[in-house]
């Protein structure tokens, strides 16, 4: 009975006394050595593995076991996965290189499997930087856009209102003020402003409040699409968490946890306290109350509660939170509707309706 | 120039190890050229060992060809004046889960081919029992169960005989606790299976952390 096992530098052979009988290396080429070890781990026939079967063959060899799943009528195979043999020469790899002449010396080994994991490395990152990074960018861009408008309007209402005063009472809307004022410009140009108690401005102080204004609407335009596009991806990233508390409630409790897998393997008491960690450290250190809830005090529940029965509302909403997140990222089925059903009999339950 | 350690240099209060890829910084370090040789400054603000060396290591495992297992690589800056140190003929284990880091730390490993990148948890060192035996385990993770993972993976890669260091933050054990006492607890942890050489506290380069040096014992 033989071990085949295949590694960095080719497939092997060895026998009970972990000898190595016979070998095929590959070409000292990175890329191309990944995509040998990719073929032979799905089953098909590499060049390398021919030349250690026909050698077996030639030895007279029947029954060999081996971690490359692969079919041979002139043997009988055993597969298996873990192969205990070919751990052990992987871990010796940088010695059987040099001795078999993979390598001129260890430095040079070095240097390729240095190359190897670069590359392996690289294709694992670009394999697991999903679409919940996506919707914790939107969402953080969205987050920072309101802080922005926030701004903007205010200085917009203070500066416009030198001159027409009388606006800001009248539309309290900020988009649509904004809007009003990159349209109209000059007071004239709206009908009721006679008796307004403002000051005159010129063409250029009216061109320059009109261009903040303009920039200012357009801020208002692009939260609206940013805001819509937030709900598009998080439909998609976490259909359940989603649902059950809406989607941007659900990405900003995804930009907390870091991504979609860490906030499914959180327990529910560590999700109802994201957005908190300052009240519970300092809770922990023996000053103030521990804290009833993090970001989702901003749950229309919570926040709508009375302030002693917020706490336990906050806890059946994290917990469900625990069981949508496991769900979306584990198994990716819809059962939002059901999760949410039975979180609003819940809080129904301890509001006392 | 003074070496006061294999590959370490002192100048002054300031140390220094010899640039394997001249002209190049790695972190915004000084550059220094004397003697037709070029020296990046090691910063002890930046870099936990830096920091170990100037407030009196004992003993410093690494010279040319040392072969280290790296956990927690982040994005380099202590891998990088190891790298100098062990020159080609050594090798860096660098091990980081962080995707974030591991993307700058791929780009010194481009440039370094004695630093080999895996991007794995150190908690599953099955994951990367290719490594194989490794002359010196180095760990600064920040994990509330870093010491347990240092052992996990010196029983698993660090010959016999041979040194390990790990930096420990007290804040990312238990922030509530006296940092003197989770010292002491990691030390006496660690002190069941390894000879506790020295325990090195990193004032005022870091706030909070130590670095314990020590030795496996030959397995019974």
């Amino acid at each position: 009975m033989l071990f085949v096992t295949a590694n960095e530098i080719g497939i092997f052979a060895l026998n009970r006394e972990k000898r190595i009988v016979a070998y095929s290396l590959f070409p000292k080429d990175p890329e191309e050595v990944l995509r040998r070890l990719k073929d032979v781990k799905e089953g098909r026939r590499i060049k390398e593995l021919e030349d250690v079967l026909t050698e077996l063959m030639n030895l007279r060899v029947e029954n060999i076991v081996t971690d490359i799943p692969f079919k041979d009528e002139n043997f009988h195979i055993e597969f298996k996965k873990d192969l205990k043999v070919g751990a052990e020469l992987r871990r010796n790899l940088r010695d059987i290189a040099v001795k078999v002449g993979f390598a001129k010396n260890h430095e040079e080994f070095t240097r390729f499997l240095s190359k190897v994991q670069i590359l392996r490395t690289r294709e694992k990152i670009r394999r697991s930087v999903k679409k919940d990074k996506v919707a914790i960018q939107a969402i953080s861009a969205l987050d920072e856009l309101n802080d922005i408008s926030n701004r903007f309007i205010e200085r917009l209402r203070e500066w416009y209102g030198l001159h027409y005063p009388e606006l800001g009472k009248k539309v309290k809307d900020h988009e649509k003020y904004s809007k009003l004022v990159s349209e109209k410009g000059h007071r004239e140009n709206f009908e009721d402003f006679k008796g307004s108690m403002g000051i005159d401005l010129d063409e250029p102080d009216i061109e320059a409040v009109k261009e903040h204004a303009t920039v200012t609407y357009g801020i208002y335009l692009l939260r609206k699409r940013l805001s819509d596009y937030v709900e598009e991806v998080m439909n998609e990233v976490a259909p359940n968490t989603s649902y059950l508390i809406g989607p941007h409630l659900a990405a900003r409790l995804l930009a907390l946890a870091g991504s979609l897998e860490k906030l499914a393997k959180m327990p529910s008491s560590t999700i109802q306290l994201l957005g908190a960690e300052k009240a519970l450290f300092r809770h922990m250190k023996g000053k103030g109350r521990p804290p009833k809830h993090g970001i989702l005090y901003h749950h229309p529940s919570v926040i709508n509660s009375p302030k002693d029965r917020r706490g336990k509302i906050a806890r059946i909403i994290a917990s469900k939170i625990a069981i949508a997140t496991k769900t979306d990222f584990y198994t990716g089925e819809f059962r939002g509707k059901e999760y949410r059903e039975d979180m609003e009999k819940k809080i129904k339950e301890v509001l006392g309706e | 120039m003074e070496e006061i350690f294999p590959g370490v240099f002192r100048k002054g209060k300031r140390i220094f190890t010899e640039n394997l890829r001249p002209g190049q910084k790695v972190y915004g370090e000084d550059l220094l050229r004397e003697g037709g040789k070029e020296y990046r400054e090691w910063v002890p603000y930046r870099s936990k060992l830096a920091a170990a060396i100037l407030k009196g290591l004992k003993i410093f495992p690494f010279k040319k060809g040392t072969t280290i297992l790296y956990l927690g690589a982040s994005t380099g800056t202590t891998v990088s004046h190891l790298s100098d140190i062990v020159g080609k003929e050594g090798v860096i284990y660098a091990v980081e889960f962080s995707e974030r880091m591991m993307r700058e730390l791929l780009d010194l490993c481009e440039k370094r081919p004695n630093i080999i990148p895996i991007l794995a948890d150190a908690r599953k060192p099955k994951e990367y029992d290719w490594v194989g035996e490794v002359d010196v385990v180095y760990e600064d993770l920040a994990q509330p169960d870093q010491t347990r993972i240092l052992i996990k993976n010196a029983e698993m890669f660090l010959k016999p005989g041979g040194e390990f260091l790990i930096a420990i933050k007290a804040r990312s054990v238990d922030v509530t606790e006296d940092p003197k006492k989770i010292y002491r607890e990691s030390k006496d942890e660690l002190s069941e299976r390894f000879e506790v050489i020295q325990l090195i506290e990193l004032e005022p380069y870091e706030k909070d952390h130590c670095i314990i040096l020590g030795r496996f014992r030959a397995s019974p």
